[in-house]
């Protein structure tokens, strides 16, 4: 087919077409129903630790680790949804804001296995906190590949892995109120499940993100 | 809209200019571009509510340009041509991506670059009898009607580690399989899979620094 038949034929076929949801809209729309839902269920199964919401207003350093775990759900979707417009920047500069958060995150909970932010204790433990890790991404997985079915990311594995790695630090960060406080436990059963969801974003994106 | 905005014979003329002075991937002067640019996003609009006659213009236009551009990047006219549809269904699968308040070149840039990069990651495959000619670096541009292209491609090629270079041509450009090139260039299929990731990785980052 030559390139003039082609544009022929691609003018045939236009519709008009409705634009993706602006990215702004898109993150707070995400962050908000995602982390209510991922609240909403770990509230309601329970067991919640006793006080760990007010830990936040006393330590400095506890209500630090949140913070950051909440950025990083924040800039990671922020990144992914920015990687699904053609332009909007390269993957690697989107991606790198992402990767110092991760990295300040795990740093803070490796300070914390010599100077923990609150003593270390049992209570909140919930038995299979990190497969409630796991279980409890996948809605904010879903939904945010959901709302990336209107973008067409250009390296889509990249975008899986961003999408994965801001689902799983939604239940990594509410359990780090609702489940007992140690930063290994944190780290092997909190953040450790949250990687692996990113890898599991890696992994879904070729066969569940559109493509150019 | 379908009437040429304020500017556009300007525009044109630089590129017609670029053109009379034999050469195809002239850049227009950063005026010209700035009315190109407005031209292009006005017709894009229009074009995702439907206005067939907008979009017919821009296509045409953009064909013109991602030719040159992928001229550049390519040499190959077989390439090219590819390179210029796949890029143009591209553009047309991914036009609501397109934000009219942002810049289009960025956006349509993004789009080229990725489709030419597909092109370079699947190269040529000329024929098994070409495969057992023995490996000549002086004879890697994939051009051989147009020394012009074949210089590009040379001057893509150009500054790349000998050992990356050889295995781009032998695998993306003669067509080889890894085990085929290892083969010829007397290294381990381990290695030769290392180099072609390598040296496509450089060459990437070679092609992200071109202009449209």
């Amino acid at each position: 087919m030559s390139t003039s038949h082609l544009i022929d034929t691609l003018v045939r076929d236009l519709q008009p077409v409705e634009r993706p949801i602006p990215s702004l809209r898109a993150c707070l729309l995400w962050l908000v129903a995602g982390w209510t839902a991922v609240f909403a269920i770990t509230w309601l199964t329970g067991p919640f630790r006793t006080g760990g919401l007010q830990d936040v207003l006393q330590s400095p350093r506890f209500a630090l680790e949140g913070l950051v775990g909440l950025a990083v759900g924040a800039v990671g979707i922020q990144a992914a949804l920015a990687s699904g417009l053609p332009g909007a920047g390269r993957i690697r500069r989107l991606a790198a804001p992402l990767g110092l958060l991760v990295a300040v995150w795990i740093g803070l909970y490796l300070i914390g296995l010599l100077w923990p932010a609150l003593p270390p204790a049992m209570d909140g433990k919930r038995a299979h906190c990190s497969i409630e890790t796991l279980v409890l991404s996948a809605l904010p997985l879903a939904g945010a590949f959901w709302i990336m079915r209107r973008r067409l990311p250009l390296h889509p594995r990249w975008t899986g892995l961003l999408l994965g790695a801001a689902a799983g630090s939604l239940p990594a960060l509410i359990m780090q109120w609702a489940c007992m406080y140690d930063p290994a436990h944190m780290l092997v059963n909190h953040l450790g499940p949250a990687a692996g969801v990113a890898g599991v974003g890696w992994l879904l994106a070729p066969r569940c993100l559109p493509r150019v | 809209m379908t009437e040429e905005p304020e500017g556009q014979g300007e525009a044109l003329a630089g590129r017609a200019e670029g053109r009379a002075a034999g050469s195809p991937g002239a850049i227009p002067s950063s005026d010209a571009r700035a009315v190109e640019e407005r031209r292009w996003s006005a017709w894009m609009a229009l074009a995702q509510a439907g206005d067939a006659a907008a979009y017919q213009q821009l296509l045409e236009e953009l064909q013109v340009v991602l030719g040159s551009y992928l001229r550049r990047l390519l040499g190959d006219p077989g390439l090219v041509e590819d390179g210029v549809q796949e890029t143009l269904l591209a553009v047309h699968r991914a036009r609501h991506t397109y934000d009219p308040r942002r810049p289009f070149r960025p956006w349509l840039v993004a789009i080229a670059r990725h489709k030419a990069i597909d092109q370079l990651r699947r190269g040529r495959n000329p024929g098994r009898a070409e495969a057992s000619l023995p490996v000549d670096l002086t004879a890697e541009a994939p051009s051989e009607n147009r020394p012009e292209a074949a210089l590009e491609v040379a001057r893509l090629l150009d500054g790349l580690p000998v050992a990356f270079r050889e295995a781009i041509v032998l695998t993306k450009l003669q067509g080889r399989t890894v085990d085929e090139a290892a083969q010829a260039a007397g290294v381990s299929a381990t290695a030769m899979r290392t180099r072609v990731h390598r040296g496509m990785h450089q060459l990437r980052r070679r092609l992200e620094g071109e202009p449209l």
